[in-house]
């Protein structure tokens, strides 16, 4: 490799820093992500019953979320939790925040799919004696999870860069920690361009996926 | 004068023109025949550089066509041609699709583009409809709109590429009138069509199309009334 | 509840707020502006071009979409760096985001592209406009058509972006925000009252959106 590249104050163990923040991002994805899927799914099917009051609700607060910047939701949720006297870490307000803020699309993904699912499916299904329940357990669920998994997914990648917004209030991720060894070396092109590749190689190849899927889909839809 | 010389094209391995020989004369109304898939339209499209030819050459009044030297967009406006897809640009006004060429690739100016839209849309029979967007038209008005914007350019020659097909049956005849009309003012037209009462009445000359190859040609009422091959015979009979 | 709210002090802050909010808006609507330009060729470039121009449209797409925007921007401001360039934070965050917005709306613009007939393409030729004309005047007044609620997602997505630049020391709106609470500790307050200024201006975009979506008188005729 060229000398004047790495010869510069980067010392072994800052790779491993930046390997660190790289598993707090898989992490906080991860967790995030879990809870993004959970609270979603939920609003979604909250937002399908037939309550227009709540649907009104839920439509309003979704719709919220997405008109603020997540760096400021992030700092608002920290600050406010703590004004409320709970005293949390970094990792579990930077969680909260991105699971509600992705809750919010996922919510939407849930309703679209369902929708997507034809009428006549749905009514063919309450045609033979099944409950509401068994309509969305047997018919509703399989079609609708083909139908909003690459949106999901999508939303899951979304997540991954937004980790680096969770950094505000103090969470050492990938792109953090990057940023620290930085200021210290004062060598930014090598780490930087590290860091987005490392980015880059969960992203990409994920996309590609979801974007084949949507494809499949497109191409094979009935009707 | 358009020369159409040896011309041969191939999509991967097939052939749809093979070696195709053609002169057409100022004035001249030429219609071509023959069944789908016999390399007419995409001869049509040929003659103006909108389809590339695999080898030989199309001459349009000493301009050779594919010659690398050539201005193809310069060339284009001595060859107006109107498709089978009514493919009027949706986004504007009938005046608009008509005076936006005239406007941003001749150059002339909004008010005179505007007076020369008027004097076409006239001749087509639309200048009622000069301010609608084109989904509110018929499909035989949208394709009078496509006569009159490429008529709006000036050209010397005018292409058809089965302008009816796409039509319902009875909006087919307005679409003829106007042809009609524009063969009667002496405009040199190539036409490709399935309308046999139509090519046997305008047409100087018929050229019958079967499998890339020119199978035969002459005047329509050689070409109707005593067809010489076996093939032509059974395409006009079917044809009726 | 021993905490203490002072809203006053926001009160009080209203005016910087209004300047950083006027900064954030600012870049994203020249950001959008320039990223739109930028995004037309992309496309293009991405779906019907050749050889080196695709790989370079479909690299820029790639990138801008699967990194993080804030990398984006530490690219622009720190990386630069090591080529002797040293951005401000408005110029760095305005790049990153001109780069960032291109190839979002590039993506955009390619499900546009196939949705318009390849018929359009032949006519405008028909007529004698060259390719560059022919996009420009035929077939991408009729992407912006198809694609025009994408395109103002985009745009809140750009002003929501522009709050990353307070972490490089923008001073826009959340930048106001942090130089605020760093000298009064008055984190939720600030942070609160930003949130309601970034959700009025998002849903003031969404509004003039609507309210200028082509298409409406279109088929009324």
């Amino acid at each position: 490799m060229p000398p004047d590249m790495f010869a510069s104050g980067i010392a072994p163990q800052d790779y491993w820093l930046m390997a660190e923040g790289a598993w707090r991002t898989i992490l906080m994805t991860l967790s995030a992500g879990v809870l993004a899927t959970l609270l979603g799914v939920a609003l979604g099917l909250l937002k399908l019953m037939p309550w227009r009051g709540l649907r009104h609700l839920l439509d309003t607060v979704t719709d919220s979320l997405r008109c603020v910047p997540l760096l400021v939701q992030v700092t608002l949720i920290y600050s406010g939790l703590a004004v409320l006297g709970f005293r949390i870490g970094a990792f579990t307000a930077g969680m909260v925040a991105l699971g509600l803020f992705a809750a919010g699309y996922i919510s939407e993904v849930v309703r679209e799919a369902a929708q997507a699912v034809p009428g006549n499916l749905r009514r063919a299904a309450r045609g033979l004696g099944m409950t509401r329940f068994q309509e969305y357990w047997y018919v509703v669920l399989p079609l609708g999870i083909r139908q909003g998994f690459p949106s999901w997914l999508g939303i899951i990648l979304g997540i991954v860069k937004d980790t680096s917004v969770v950094a505000v209030i103090g969470y050492v991720e990938l792109l953090r920690a990057t940023q620290n060894i930085i200021t210290r070396t004062q060598d930014p092109l090598p780490l930087l361009s590290l860091a987005a590749v490392f980015y880059f190689l969960i992203c990409f190849p994920l996309s590609m996926l979801g974007r084949r899927l949507e494809h499949m889909m497109n191409g094979g839809a009935v009707r | 004068m358009i020369e159409i010389k040896q011309v041969r094209k191939s999509y991967g391995s097939l052939e749809v023109l093979k070696g195709i020989d053609l002169t057409i004369d100022k004035g001249e109304v030429v219609a071509m025949i023959g069944p789908s898939g016999s390399g007419k339209s995409t001869l049509l499209q040929c003659i103006n550089g909108l389809e590339t030819i695999s080898s030989g050459e199309i001459i349009v009044d000493g301009v050779s066509v594919f010659d690398k030297a050539t201005n193809l967009n310069h060339l284009r406006r001595k060859l107006g041609i109107v498709f089978q897809s009514y493919n009027a640009f949706p986004h504007m006004t009938v005046r608009r699709n008509v005076t936006l060429a005239l406007t941003k690739v001749l150059g002339v100016s909004r008010d005179q583009a505007n007076a020369i839209a008027e004097t076409q849309l006239q001749r087509v029979g639309l200048l009622a409809k000069a301010d609608v967007y084109p989904t509110a038209l018929s499909g035989g008005q949208q394709q009078r709109l496509g006569i009159a914007r490429a008529l709006a350019m000036g050209p010397s020659y005018m292409l058809f590429d089965e302008v009816t097909s796409a039509l319902d049956p009875e909006l087919v005849a307005e679409v003829l009138a106007t042809l009609r009309q524009l063969s009667a003012e002496g405009m040199t037209m190539i036409l490709v069509t399935h309308e046999m009462q139509f090519a046997r009445e305008v047409a100087d000359r018929v050229v019958f199309f079967h499998e890339g190859v020119i199978a035969e040609s002459g005047p329509p009422e050689q070409i109707f009334g005593n067809p010489k091959s076996e093939r032509l015979r059974a395409f006009v009979s079917r044809a009726g | 509840m021993s905490y203490n709210f002072q809203f006053g002090i926001v009160l009080d802050a209203l005016p910087d707020l209004m300047q950083g909010a006027a900064l954030s808006l600012s870049i994203a609507i020249v950001t959008m502006a320039v990223g739109i330009v930028l995004a037309m060729p992309l496309a293009v470039g991405s779906w019907n071009g050749k050889g080196l121009v695709t790989f370079l449209s479909r690299s820029w797409i790639e990138l801008a979409r699967n990194t993080p925007c804030l990398a984006q921007i530490y690219f622009f401001f720190y990386g630069l760096g090591a080529f002797g360039i040293f951005l401000s934070p408005w110029l760095a965050v305005g790049i990153a985001l001109c780069f960032n917005n291109a190839g979002y709306l590039a993506e955009i613009f390619r499900g546009g592209l196939k949705g318009v007939n390849a018929n359009q393409m032949k006519g405008a030729r028909s007529l004698g406009f060259g390719p560059v004309g022919a996009y420009r005047y035929v077939v991408f007044p009729q992407v912006f058509t198809n694609t025009f609620s994408s395109i103002g997602n985009q745009f809140i997505w750009a002003l929501l972006n522009t709050s990353l630049g307070a972490l490089i020391g923008l001073y826009d709106l959340s930048g106001v925000a942090m130089d605020y609470q760093s000298r009064t500790f008055k984190t939720f307050e600030f942070f609160l009252a930003i949130a309601v200024i970034y959700f009025i201006l998002a849903k003031l975009v969404l509004f003039l959106a609507n309210r200028f979506k082509p298409g409406g008188a279109r088929h009324a005729a």
